[in-house]
């Protein structure tokens, strides 16, 4: 399997778009486009929709607004495959990414934390079903969820959610908190 | 004693034959029209049965063309790609605004992504 890893500067996500990987494994935080969030910059930016917190050159934080996303995959002529937002609450970061025209995002569900244990199993047995034993996207979300279920709990494998491209959320079980990551 | 039939009781045996055929025909008529009715009522069970079934089988031709345009029902390509998985990894400590600076909790990526790996 060819992989690469970096930083998630801008930078370095545009040259991650344009090297067209299938999947995208992003491991940072989202957060929405509020007043409460942004201060008195809200009122330069309440058009750029939710934001990926990316580093800068120093390590500090970097907005990277759902527009300019979008505008980037769409000049790559690029869509990933999937992308899976590991963090806790990372729904926002997953819509801005299929909002911006990823395929499938695997997320956690918003305002709930995972457990790392429950992080890593799934990872594990997601990008080996996918890319080891060629299941689809779907059907290795299921089967990684499914094990997380039986091998930990049920409560945090229902905190994992697939959203894709034009249709509702898949696996939309209720869920309960649990310990956190 | 010979029983010697009187032309009146033939003609009346005989109109009574003819009434008889006449009642067995418009009878045979009747079943006739009664099993059209029923076939015609078939026919159009039928008609709707088939018709349900088209629908069923278009509403299930359009959700596998559009599983198949989303890519949900096929494996993913690997040979077609020059990269199967990027990670990137993002964990400002800091996060500074026009008039506060906010700390951020720290993400362990880098234990994530060799744990990973080893699969």
């Amino acid at each position: 399997m060819k992989y690469k890893t970096d930083v998630a500067t801008v930078s370095n996500l545009r040259s991650t778009i344009t090297d067209c990987p299938i999947a995208l494994h992003f491991s940072g935080h989202g957060i929405e486009n509020t007043h409460a969030n942004l201060g008195q910059e809200y009122a330069l930016y309440k058009n750029k929709g939710n934001i990926l917190l990316l580093e800068d050159e120093n390590g500090m934080a970097d907005y990277f607004f759902e527009e300019d996303l979008k505008y980037m995959i769409e000049i790559s002529q690029n869509a990933f495959e999937v992308v899976f937002v590991s963090s806790c609450y990372s729904q926002f970061a997953g819509e801005v990414f299929l909002n911006a025209g990823a395929k499938h995002v695997i997320c956690i569900r918003r305002g709930e934390r995972i457990s790392d244990k429950a992080s890593l199993r799934f990872s594990r047995v997601f990008y080996e079903t996918l890319f080891v034993k060629n299941y689809n996207v779907c059907a290795s979300f299921s089967i990684a969820k499914e094990e997380v279920s039986k091998v930990i709990n049920s409560s945090e494998a229902s905190k994992f959610i697939l959203l894709i491209h034009g249709q509702d959320d898949y696996g939309n079980d209720p869920t309960t908190p649990s310990s956190h990551k | 004693m010979s029983m010697k039939k009187t032309k009146s009781q033939n003609l009346q045996m005989a109109e009574f034959s003819f009434a008889n055929s006449q009642s067995i025909q418009s009878l045979n008529a009747n079943q006739k029209d009664m099993i059209l009715v029923q076939l015609l009522k078939d026919l159009g069970l039928f008609k709707e049965k088939l018709r349900l079934a088209e629908g069923e089988i278009m509403h299930k031709e359009y959700h596998i063309s559009r599983m198949k345009k989303d890519g949900n029902s096929y494996p993913v390509e690997l040979n077609e790609s020059r990269l199967h998985l990027a990670f990137l990894f993002s964990s400002p400590l800091i996060r500074r605004t026009h008039v506060t600076v906010e700390n951020i909790m720290q993400l362990d990526y880098l234990t994530e992504i060799n744990d990973i790996l080893k699969v």
